[in-house]
């Protein structure tokens, strides 16, 4: 069973920005438009959350889960993905959302409670943040397996982080992707903490992945913070469960680099120096950054540019989610029930000042 | 524009100021961090929205934002108009009144204690968040407490103990400047148009299978509910009635309200009765003190200093006059309308709310027989004075209507006796039915 797991850490780009022989394989394939969309989407990820950040401190928007430091997970893991997959994601996800295709300002509507910032446009198949933990897992399995049955191509991607593992719902999908050889994609962000629980205090089984082999799926441990080595991770488990080769299980190790939400405050359980460490040796962005240079593939001028584009074209989506009209507050009895009951029906009416008052 | 504090957490309804990283007149770039506040969740950097000049910075360090209140004025360089408006909701023009008068001033070291000399944040109190918001509630400086609990971790207890030596150390009114602090900002709130965070919301309609409306008390209502409910379980109370024949009180005032020229001149029954409870007092100096319940000890006080119960928007509080005995009755009316104005905007001083030795609560206006009051302590008593009306009274045995007032006394039997009071109220009622008799105490 064991030789079914990957036990090493698969890692093709080390904090240092080269890469590793097996690395260097896989990198050399690829065009120098993809090698740089990496580095695009990941620098364009992390402007629009720090973003959100502000937005939120700035009484702008609502509570937001930052996600810095997570970008070569998040992109990696979408990018590898086509337009026919379904995505199933937590709330910590804002790469993998804007690289499926979400606009911009429908995220910043959603951080803004805005139900409209639910939609996505047709075409996108990514369901809205699943918030209570664990829950888009079996709704990740369902889908996979409806895919199967109805013999189509989609493959679905459940993304949740370490917290998540130690819910039930994450060994019933497991169980039934195993059992059904299901065409979906556990993708684990391991950012080490379950808002300040560490990992050692959720699990006693070391790694995520290895869990995998209880459910008969393949597991891979990548590193997270390794855009490439994500990549390669999730390419192979789209080819597999295309192939009708079953489910896998991910685990990307990374870090939070910010707080669990704007409503948190990292410094009170974590360590200053494993913080530390995480920003200053292990950054996501800083190493693909010094590989595109080393490769002569990025300049500093460049850089500027993108960077600059990027806060443009963020500073537009916030001033098209500000000036976004609001629904009407009847709009509230929309989305639950086909049809009000009376006392729903009642407070409508009364909303509307159709019904009678009362003082 | 100003900028508000907004709910940097997840339903937070204040946060502290813990440092101004601008001053007034100050230049800012746009997303500039400009102050750090502590909610009960997190310590967080707060950017300015908008680049500009600091107009005006209303809070000072240590004090306690409601959220949605105007944190500062900026001065803007040119934004775009959206913004503008998203950070405006229906603001009026407060910040004259909010930055001259509101503004809390550092008193006894309670800002100071929280930097220390270098300016160096102090240690921050290990606490849980019901325990800094229950600090905060009962005026407890949390930092100043050594906490019992692991690590010295600052426990419940320990909040609740500090905060009966503050009230055994300067009297419990001390605890209602915390009372005013909050009711000073939920006015403003109230003023500004944004949501009053603090006052109850409006009456929902009950339906027969409806389980209820919970709503959490404001901060002011905590506060009050502490004190009374420490006052009732602390102090055995006893409460004594009495009704007062108020005839030429009643006519010496028509008398002189008759000569007044304008209408604000005319004074009410309170002002003269206030008076007449001061005299009496220095009569009946026991009721004129505070109990000490730990020492077992009575402090008596010279001086009157007269505890108005008010009724306000966020309860009631007890601004106080002071040195009633020395001062003319116009006088007393004139600081009262002042005191009273001041408690219903929520302006009033620590120290117009601090160290009566007496309270007097006017139910008078409001109608009512009789009642039993709770004694504001460390007071020993309390008088509550309640409708002035005609009624049938028997006079050498002919039925004719007669001027009455009805008192009830509430009095900390732990210091007095029912005859105590009953001599109290029937020495008010001498000067009552005779206000003649204030001549003889002129001194």
């Amino acid at each position: 069973m064991l030789q079914r797991m990957d036990r090493v850490d698969r890692q093709y780009i080390l904090p240092e920005g080269e890469l590793t022989d097996a690395g260097r394989n896989i990198w050399n394939e690829f065009s120098k438009e993809k090698k740089q969309a990496f580095y695009r989407w990941m620098v364009q990820v992390r402007s629009f959350d720090r973003r959100l950040v502000t937005l939120q401190r700035q009484g702008r928007s609502g509570t937001y889960a930052p996600m810095e430091g997570q970008e070569a997970a998040q992109v990696g893991c979408a990018l590898a993905l086509s337009k026919e997959d379904w995505i199933f994601p937590s709330y910590r996800e804002l790469g993998i959302f804007m690289v499926a295709g979400m606009p911009l300002k429908q995220i910043i509507l959603y951080w803004m409670g805005r139900v409209e910032g639910n939609v996505a446009p047709d075409g996108v198949r990514v369901l809205p943040p699943y918030v209570p933990i664990a829950t888009q897992m079996p709704q990740a399995m369902g889908a996979a397996w409806a895919a199967k049955l109805k013999g189509e191509r989609s493959v679905s991607v459940a993304c949740f982080g370490d917290g998540a593992t130690s819910e039930g719902d994450f060994h019933e999908s497991l169980n039934f992707a195993g059992v059904f050889q299901l065409p979906v994609i556990f993708f684990c962000q391991n950012n080490h903490y379950a808002i300040s629980v560490p990992f050692t205090r959720q699990s006693a089984v070391p790694t995520v992945a290895e869990r995998a082999s209880s459910y008969q799926i393949r597991g891979i441990r990548v590193d997270g913070n390794d855009v490439l080595a994500v990549y390669s991770a999730m390419e192979e488990a789209v080819v597999q469960a295309r192939q009708g080769g079953g489910a896998t299980l991910i685990e990307a190790v990374t870090y939070r680099l910010g707080n669990h939400t704007t409503a948190d405050d990292a410094t009170r359980y974590r360590d200053q120096l494993e913080e530390k460490e995480w920003i200053s040796y292990r950054d996501p962005v800083v190493r693909l950054e010094m590989l595109l240079k080393s490769e002569g593939l990025l300049t500093e001028a460049e850089i500027q540019d993108w960077e600059e584009h990027c806060r443009d074209v963020v500073e537009q989506a916030v001033k098209e989610a500000e000036s976004a009209a609001g629904l009407p507050p009847e709009h509230m009895f929309d989305h639950v029930y086909e049809e009000l009951p009376s006392d729903l029906r009642r407070q409508r009416e009364e909303l509307s000042g159709k019904g009678k008052k009362h003082a | 524009m100003k900028f508000r504090l907004p709910d940097v957490g997840e339903g937070v309804t204040e946060a502290d100021v813990v440092r101004w990283l601008v001053k007034e007149g100050d230049e800012m770039e746009a997303d500039q961090p400009i102050v750090t506040v502590q909610t009960d969740k997190a310590v967080v950097e707060l950017p300015t929205p908008v680049a500009g000049t600091v107009e005006s910075i209303y809070w000072s360090e240590g004090d306690t934002v409601p959220v949605g209140e105007a944190l500062l004025a900026i001065q803007e360089k040119g934004t775009s108009e959206h913004l503008h408006k998203t950070q405006e909701p229906a603001s009026g023009s407060e910040p004259e009144m909010i930055s001259k008068g509101n503004r809390r001033e550092p008193q006894d070291g309670w800002e100071d204690s929280a930097t220390l000399s270098d300016g160096k944040r102090r240690r921050r109190a290990l606490a849980t968040p019901s325990t800094r918001r229950l600090a905060r509630n009962l005026g407890v400086n949390i930092h100043e407490i050594l906490g019992t609990g692991p690590a010295g971790r600052v426990m419940k207890e320990d909040v609740r103990r500090k905060a009966a030596e503050l009230a055994d150390s300067y009297g419990v009114m001390a605890l209602a400047s915390q009372v005013t602090r909050s009711a000073t900002k939920d006015l403003n709130g109230k003023k500004t148009g944004s949501e009053p965070s603090e006052l109850p919301q409006a009456p929902m309609i009950i339906e027969k299978e409806d389980a209820g409306v919970e709503e959490p008390l404001s901060r002011t209502r905590r506060v009050i509910a502490e004190r009374l409910l420490f006052s009732v379980t602390q102090k055995p109370h006893a409460t004594h009635f009495d009704e007062l024949n108020v005839e030429g009180l009643v006519a010496w005032r028509n008398r002189i309200n008759k000569e007044a020229k304008q209408k604000q001149d005319r004074i009410g029954f309170l002002p003269i009765l206030l008076k007449i409870v001061a005299v009496a007092l220095r009569h009946h100096p026991l009721l004129n003190a505070h109990f000490n319940g730990e020492e077992k000890s009575i402090r008596r006080f010279s001086s009157v200093h007269l505890g108005v119960a008010t009724d306000t928007p966020q309860g009631l509080l007890v601004p106080v006059i002071r040195e009633v005995e020395r001062k003319s009755i116009l006088q007393i009316h004139s600081e009262l309308q002042e005191r009273i104005t001041a408690a219903r905007e929520g302006l009033l001083s620590r120290e117009q709310m601090t160290g009566s030795t007496f309270t007097v609560s006017n139910a008078g206006s409001l109608g009512g027989v009789f009642a039993t009051p709770i004694i504001n302590p460390p007071e020993v008593a309390i008088l509550a004075l309640h409708p002035v009306e005609q009624r049938p009274v028997v006079e050498d045995g002919q039925l004719v209507p007669g001027w009455r007032m009805n008192v009830s006394l509430s009095f900390d039997h732990q210091a007095l006796d029912g005859a105590d009071a009953i001599r109290f109220t029937q020495r008010l009622g001498s000067f009552t039915s005779e206000p003649g008799r204030l001549l003889l105490e002129l001194t």
